[in-house]
């Protein structure tokens, strides 16, 4: 095995951009950049809006019961990036309309009555560009 | 500080697989594995777009129905034993709106949109629903 150590990757022709071989077949090729989420944080609403863990995420800001805002340490480079959310024992979604922009996520949680509801473990991720 | 630049990675020992240390310092972890293999954001009533939201790996979307795109990728998964995550979108008047991915193949995924317990078109360019997938390409 070898072993090559180095503090940061850059694509050389476009500095964003790196191929990775990644299929079973060991031929397909991936985007690294690409395929890394840019933020996600697992956080309990129903405990200060505690961050249990997080990455790209500075702080959390509550909006209302089961609503929580997540404020990005670097932000995205629009404000339709994918997120995908998920909670226990409850319903979640994201908020675009009022919450999400290049620098915030906002997540909503819900319960069997389909009232907002604080929660406990919820999770959210990002994907797209950073700015 | 060192910095790599390169355009292509690929394991000396197997080319699909690169060990990273991870943040603890000591445990490795797959860096092929950790990446997500195809993303998609878009609307879901009849005229979805591949291309003019965010998507990564998506080929084309086929409307299935009311509330369900189904993301066609470019490059195929190795098995349809792999997962994905899924997120939809709040509306001002509308609460409870949730969402499911599945049916997925070596070819594509299905998402569900949900609101109200009914099955419903996300047909809002601002209110994208998504999906993000996880496992090995072919």
């Amino acid at each position: 095995m070898s072993t090559l150590r180095t503090n940061a990757l850059e694509g050389m022709d476009a500095k964003n951009s790196i191929t990775i071989v990644a299929g079973a077949g060991n031929i397909t090729t991936t985007n690294v950049q690409e395929g890394l989420s840019k933020a996600f944080v697992t956080y309990a609403s129903n405990s200060s809006n505690a961050i249990l863990d997080s990455f790209n995420i500075a702080s959390m800001t509550d909006i209302g019961t089961g609503s929580v805002q997540g404020n990005l340490t670097n932000i995205m480079d629009n404000t339709k990036f994918p997120i995908s959310a998920t909670t226990e024992s409850m319903n979640c979604a994201v908020d675009y309309t009022n919450r999400v922009t290049t620098s915030t996520v906002h997540v909503s949680t819900y319960n069997s009555s389909h009232s907002a509801a604080d929660n406990g473990h919820t999770i959210a991720v990002a994907h797209g560009g950073l700015a | 500080m060192a910095t790599l630049k390169t355009n292509t990675l690929t394991g000396t020992t197997t080319a699909g697989s690169i060990a990273v240390t991870a943040e603890g310092g000591s445990t490795t972890t797959s860096l092929q594995s950790g990446l997500a293999k195809a993303v998609w954001a878009g609307r879901t009533d009849g005229t979805p777009s591949a291309t003019g939201y965010d998507s990564f790996n998506i080929a084309s979307v086929t409307d299935l129905g009311v509330g369900n795109p189904q993301c066609n990728y470019t490059n195929a998964m190795s098995s349809a034993t792999y997962g994905g995550v899924s997120g939809g979108w709040t509306y001002v008047a509308i609460v409870d709106v949730y969402t499911h991915i599945g049916a997925f193949t070596t070819a594509k995924f299905n998402l569900y949109h949900i609101e109200n317990s009914s099955q419903r078109d996300a047909n809002d360019d601002a209110k994208p629903l998504t999906g993000a997938v996880f496992g090995d390409l072919a």
